[in-house]
C-alpha cells in the first residue's frame, strides 16, 4: 500500500505537470500560477461532495469545468501581457485565488475542508488516478500531435512565424490556457478526494513553482519530459528521505543544477 | 559500588541486545515551519534518552524514525503510510501543524496504530477517530482561559486580534464565547496574515477604539514585533497572548517591549514539580536555548505513550489505544492531565505565565475544570 | 482619522517602501541587462543579512553590519553571476528563472543548516522614537532605514547618471548588439551591475534585520515575490519607477490596512490591483 500511495501522489503530479507542459511547453505561455487551477478543482469538489452532497462523478465534472472557465479568462488576460510580464501576473493569479480560498464563505476559510468523500479504497482509488493519467497523456499527444498542437509549437519559436503561416495565434493560446487548466481541475479534484483535507495554502505560490520546475527540469514540450519531472521532484521526499536534515537544500541545488548544464531539462533535446 | 555498575551493565545489557521499540515522528524540519518542528523533536529526543537510560521501554531500547513532513500534507500522508507499512513502528508521534497532521492522523488510525498530535490545535485532527489522540491544550479551552484572564485583569474594553488560520480561528471562538459569559466589551476586532511583520497600521486603528486589553493570537515572530509596535506607538494598552508566544525568542527578539505580557500556556517555568525543572535544565542543556511549549510538548507527548505502553504491558495497537484512553491524573510538563475525553483530547491544567526581567515567570494557575472541558 | 495617525501611518508606510524599493532596484539593474528574472535576490538578501548578524555579534556596531551585510551579498551576487547566469545568458528567460528559484530555496535552505532555524536577533537600534515631527515620533530604526535608502538612493543615481559606466550600462539596456558592437563588453559589466545590486539587497537585509529585529533562514520568502511585483509595476527594467513603485506600494500598503484592515485579504488585494493595472498599463505604472 506504501507504493500505492506514493504512486498515487506520482501520478497526479504527472498529471498536473502534462497539463503545464500544454500551457509553458507547448504554447510557450510562462505561467507561475498553475496551483490556482489545481486549487479550484480541488474546492470545487470539497465544497459540492460535502456541503452541497453532490455525488463524486458529477462534482468532479464540475472541477474540470470550473478550472477550465478560469483558465479560459486568465487565457484571454495573457494576450495583452508579454512574457516576463504574464509570469509575474500569473504569479498575481495564485495569491489571488488562495486569498478568495481563505475569505470567501463557503470555503472553510482557515480551517479548511476536511473529511471530503473518498469514492473508493485506495487501490480502487490509484486505478481511478491511473485513468485519469493516461486520458491526460492521450489529450496531451493528441493536442501536440494535431494541427492545432503543431501550430502551438510553432509558436512557440516564433509568434511571427506562426502568424505569417496563417495560424490564429490569440485562439491558440487561450485554448491552451482552457485545456490546461481545466486539466489541473481534474487534478485537484481527484486530490481533494485522494488527502480528504484541504486548505488554502496547499495551492500556494511553492506549488506553482515546483511544477514548473518538474517540466522544466524533465524536458519542456515533449510527453516523457514532463512525467520524469513529476516522477523526480514530487518522489524526491521519499527517495531523499535518508539525509532529512539537507533534503530541500539538495532539491533546490538540483534546480539549480539542472538549468546550468542541462538547460533543455533531462529528457529534452538540444534545441 | 563495582557490583551496582556490573549490575546495571547486565542490565542495560539486556536491555540494548531486544529488539528496538520503533518509535515514529513526523516533524517539519525544514521550510517555514521548521524552528517549531526542531523544538519538538529535541523535546521527543530528550524523554527517549531518558527512557533509554532507565533500561528501555518494557525492556527494549526506543529507536526513533524521523520523516521530514515540511508541514505539506501530502508528504504526511507518504510518510504516514511508510511509517506504518514500511518501518511497522509501534506508535507515531504527531509533532507537525494542523495541516499535515490531519491528513496522516487517519492513515495511521485506520491502520490501527495509536497516533498522538503533540501541539495540533485543529479540532478535526482527533474527531472520529480512536487510535487518534493529543497532548496540547485545544484551541478554544485555550481562548476561553483568555477571556478569564481578560476578566481577571479587570478589563472591561477588549479589542481581539487574530492570526489568520485554524490556530488564530480556533482561539477566537473560545475567546468570544467566554467573553460574552463574563461581560467583556469587543471594542475592536480583526485579523491578518501569517508572517505579517508590520503591524503599525492595524495598532493605528486599534488605538482609536481604546481598549484595555488586547487580546492578539499569534506565533513568536509575529507576537515579537507587535509588542514592540506597540511600544513604539507609547500605547498602553495589556497585551494577552498564548502558547504561540511561547519561546525564549519571543522575548529575545521582543526585547524590552516583552515586558509586562501574559501568556496563556501549559510550561510553568515556576512549577515545583521537580521533574519540569529537570526537563528545563536538561531541555536547555542540549539545545542551547530555554524549552519552549512546542519542545515540552512533544517531550510530554512521547512521556504519555510509555506510560501507556507500560499500562498496557505490550505494544499492541488496541491495547495501548484503551490503555491511553484510561489514563487520568496524568502530571505532565504542559500541565496536569485530569483525563482524556472520548474524543481524544486532553482536558488539562493551563498556566499564565508573564514576562518579568526577561523571563517567563508564573502569572497565576489554571486548573477549573468547567472551562477547561473541551 | 487624524493628522497625527496620519503621520504615523506615513512615515511607515515610507520606511517600509523604501525597503522595497531598495531590494527592487537591485532587480531591475539585473534586469536591464540580462533580462532574466534574478529571484535568487531575495537568496543574496538573506546573505546580506546574515552576514550583518555576524559582525553584529561580534562587534556590536550597525557600521560593521551594513558593511559586512554589503560585502557578503556582493560576493555570494558575484559568484551566481560568474557561475550560474553568464553561462546561461542568451537561453530562454524561463531556464534562468527556474535555476534561480532552485538558488533561492537552497539558499535559505544552506543558511537553516548553518546557523538553525530561529529566528535571530539583531538588536542595533532600539525602537524608541527619537525624532519628532510635530506630535509625529519617528523610531530610531525608522530613521536608519529612511536615511540609508536615501543615502544609496543617491549613490546609485551617481553612478547611472553621471559615470561612463552608467551611460555603458544605459546603452546595454537598451540594446545589448548595438552596446556590444560600439565596444562595451558586457560581462565586465554585468559583473559590476551583479556586485551593486547585490550590496543594495544585502544592505537592505541588514535594515530589514533592523527593523524588526529577526534575521532568519526564510526571510527572502516574501521579498522574492514582492519584488518581483514592484519591478513590473515600475516598468521592467526602469530604475526609477522602480524606486517610485516600491515607495508607493509600502505607503498604500500602510494606509489601505489603516483604512479598511484586514478584512480584505492583503496580498490579495495587491496583486488584484497588480493585475488590473497591467491590464490598463501592460508596460508597467512607470514603464514607457
Amino acid at each position: 500500500m506504501y507504493a500505492v500511495t506514493v504512486l498515487t501522489l506520482l501520478l497526479l503530479f504527472a498529471i498536473l505537470a502534462l497539463s503545464l507542459n500544454l500551457i509553458t511547453g507547448v504554447a510557450g505561455q510562462v505561467t507561475l500560477g498553475h496551483a490556482a487551477f489545481f486549487g479550484v478543482g480541488a474546492y470545487t469538489l470539497a465544497y459540492l461532495t460535502t456541503e452541497a452532497g453532490v455525488g463524486f462523478g458529477p462534482a468532479l465534472a464540475a472541477s474540470v469545468l470550473a478550472a477550465g472557465v478560469v483558465g479560459l479568462a486568465l487565457g484571454a488576460v495573457s494576450l495583452r501581457l508579454r512574457e516576463d510580464f504574464l509570469a509575474i501576473a500569473t504569479i498575481g493569479v495564485n495569491f489571488v485565488a488562495v486569498a478568495a480560498f481563505l475569505y470567501l464563505p463557503y470555503f472553510g476559510g482557515a480551517f479548511g475542508i476536511s473529511d471530503i468523500p473518498r469514492p473508493a479504497g485506495p487501490l480502487g482509488f490509484f486505478g481511478l488516478v491511473l485513468l485519469a493519467f493516461a486520458f491526460t497523456a492521450w489529450l496531451h499527444e493528441r493536442v501536440r500531435a494535431s494541427d492545432l498542437g503543431l501550430a502551438l509549437l510553432a509558436l512557440r519559436e516564433s509568434e511571427a512565424a506562426a502568424a505569417a503561416l496563417g495560424v490564429d495565434v490569440r485562439r491558440f493560446k487561450v485554448t491552451a490556457f482552457a485545456l490546461g487548466c481545466a486539466l489541473a481541475g481534474l487534478a485537484g479534484g481527484l486530490y481533494a478526494s485522494y488527502i480528504r483535507v484541504i486548505h488554502p495554502e496547499d495551492f500556494g505560490f511553492p506549488l506553482s513553482v515546483t511544477l514548473l520546475a518538474m517540466v522544466a527540469v524533465g524536458g519542456m514540450g515533449t510527453l516523457w519530459g514532463p512525467i520524469a519531472g513529476a516522477v523526480l521532484l514530487g518522489g524526491f521526499a521519499q527517495a531523499f528521505a535518508f539525509v532529512q536534515n539537507y533534503q530541500l537544500f539538495l532539491y533546490g541545488l538540483l534546480l539549480a543544477l539542472t538549468m546550468r548544464y542541462r538547460p533543455q531539462g533531462l529528457l529534452g533535446r538540444r534545441p | 559500588m563495582r557490583q551496582v555498575f556490573m549490575a546495571l551493565a547486565v542490565l542495560l545489557g539486556v536491555a540494548l541486545a531486544q529488539a528496538p521499540v520503533k518509535v515514529g515522528v513526523l516533524a517539519p524540519l525544514s521550510g517555514f515551519a521548521a524552528a517549531d518542528g526542531r523544538s519538538a523533536l529535541t523535546g521527543i529526543e530528550l524523554a527517549v534518552e531518558e527512557i533509554n537510560a532507565q533500561g528501555g521501554l518494557l525492556g527494549r531500547p526506543v529507536e526513533l524514525v524521523v520523516y521530514d513532513d515540511q508541514a505539506d500534507p501530502k508528504q504526511a500522508v507518504n510518510f504516514a503510510r511508510r511509517l506504518v507499512e514500511l518501518d511497522k513502528v509501534a506508535f507515531v508521534i504527531g509533532a507537525s501543524y494542523s495541516g499535515a497532521s490531519l491528513a496522516a492522523a487517519p492513515v495511521v488510525n485506520e491502520a490501527g496504530i495509536p497516533f498522538i498530535a503533540a501541539y495540533a490545535v485543529a479540532p478535526d485532527i482527533t474527531r472520529d477517530k480512536p487510535y487518534v489522540f493529543r497532548m496540547g491544550l485545544l484551541g478554544t479551552v485555550q481562548g476561553r482561559v483568555g477571556a478569564e484572564l481578560a476578566h481577571e485583569l479587570g478589563a472591561k474594553r477588549v479589542a481581539i486580534l487574530t492570526i489568520q488560520n485554524d490556530f488564530g480561528r480556533a482561539l477566537e471562538a473560545g475567546f468570544r464565547e467566554r467573553a460574552q459569559v463574563l461581560g467583556l466589551e469587543i471594542v475592536y476586532r480583526d485579523t491578518y496574515p501569517l508572517g505579517n511583520k508590520n503591524f503599525t497600521p492595524i495598532l493605528a486603528r486599534l488605538r482609536a477604539a481604546r481598549p484595555e486589553v488586547l487580546y492578539a493570537s499569534a506565533y513568536f515572530s509575529e507576537a515579537a514585533n507587535l509588542v514592540r509596535q506597540v511600544r513604539s506607538l507609547g500605547m498602553e494598552v495589556r497585551v494577552i497572548g498564548q502558547e504561540g508566544y511561547d519561546s525564549p525568542k519571543f522575548i529575545e527578539l521582543a526585547g524590552d517591549a516583552a515586558e509586562g505580557v501574559l501568556i496563556t500556556t501549559t510550561l510553568d517555568r515556576d512549577s515545583t514539580d521537580p521533574a519540569v525543572q529537570r526537563f528545563l535544565e536538561a531541555y536547555r542543556e542540549r539545545a542551547g536555548i530555554p524549552a519552549d511549549m512546542v519542545g515540552a510538548s512533544g517531550y510530554a507527548a512521547m512521556q504519555v505513550m510509555a506510560l501507556a505502553a507500560q499500562r498496557a504491558g505490550g505494544l499492541d495497537g488496541e491495547a495501548l489505544r484503551e490503555a491511553l484512553a484510561q489514563l487520568e491524573e496524568v502530571e505532565t510538563v504542559v500541565g496536569h492531565v485530569f483525563y482524556w475525553t472520548e474524543d481524544g483530547d486532553p482536558v488539562k491544567t493551563a498556566t499564565v505565565q508573564e514576562v518579568r526581567e526577561g523571563r517567563f515567570r508564573r502569572f497565576m494557575k489554571f486548573d477549573r475544570i468547567e472551562v477547561l472541558k473541551p | 482619522m487624524d493628522w497625527v495617525t496620519f503621520g504615523y501611518l506615513a512615515v511607515d508606510g515610507l520606511a517600509v517602501g523604501s525597503v522595497y524599493a531598495l531590494t527592487a532596484l537591485g532587480l531591475t539593474l539585473v534586469y536591464g541587462l540580462l533580462r532574466v528574472l534574478h529571484v535568487a535576490h531575495a537568496g543574496v538578501y538573506a546573505v546580506g543579512a546574515y552576514g550583518g548578524w555576524l559582525a553584529y555579534s561580534a562587534t556590536e556596531h550597525l557600521g560593521f553590519a551594513l558593511a559586512a551585510g554589503a560585502l557578503a551579498a556582493t560576493l555570494f551576487g558575484l559568484f551566481l553571476e560568474w557561475w550560474f547566469y553568464r553561462p546561461l545568458a542568451g537561453k530562454p528567460p524561463l531556464i534562468p528563472l527556474i535555476g534561480s528559484i532552485g538558488l533561492f530555496l537552497a539558499t535559505g535552505d544552506l543558511l537553516r543548516i548553518l546557523f538553525g532555524p530561529y529566528q535571530q536577533s539583531l538588536p542595533a537600534l532600539e525602537p524608541r522614537p527619537v525624532l519628532f515631527l510635530g506630535a509625529v515620533g519617528v523610531t530610531a530604526p525608522q530613521v536608519a532605514v529612511l536615511l540609508g535608502t536615501a543615502l544609496l538612493l543617491l549613490g546609485v543615481y551617481g553612478v547611472t547618471a553621471r559615470t561612463r559606466l552608467g551611460l555603458a550600462w544605459r546603452a546595454l539596456a537598451q540594446d545589448l548588439e548595438v552596446a556590444s558592437a560600439l565596444g562595451i563588453h558586457p560581462p565586465r559589466h554585468t559583473a559590476l551591475a551583479f556586485a551593486l545590486a547585490s550590496a543594495l539587497a544585502g544592505v537592505a537585509g541588514v535594515l530589514i534585520g533592523v527593523y524588526y529585529n529577526q534575521v532568519y533562514p526564510t526571510m527572502g520568502d516574501v521579498p522574492a515575490y514582492k519584488a518581483l511585483a514592484v519591478v513590473v509595476l515600475g516598468g521592467l527594467g526602469s530604475v526609477w519607477g522602480t524606486v517610485a513603485a516600491g515607495v508607493l506600494l509600502g505607503l498604500v500598503e500602510s494606509l489601505a490596512l489603516a483604512f479598511l484592515g484586514n478584512a480584505f485579504p492583503p496580498e490579495g488585494v495587491a496583486f488584484l490591483a497588480l493585475i488590473v493595472v497591467l491590464l490598463v498599463r501592460p508596460q508597467g505604472l512607470f514603464g514607457r
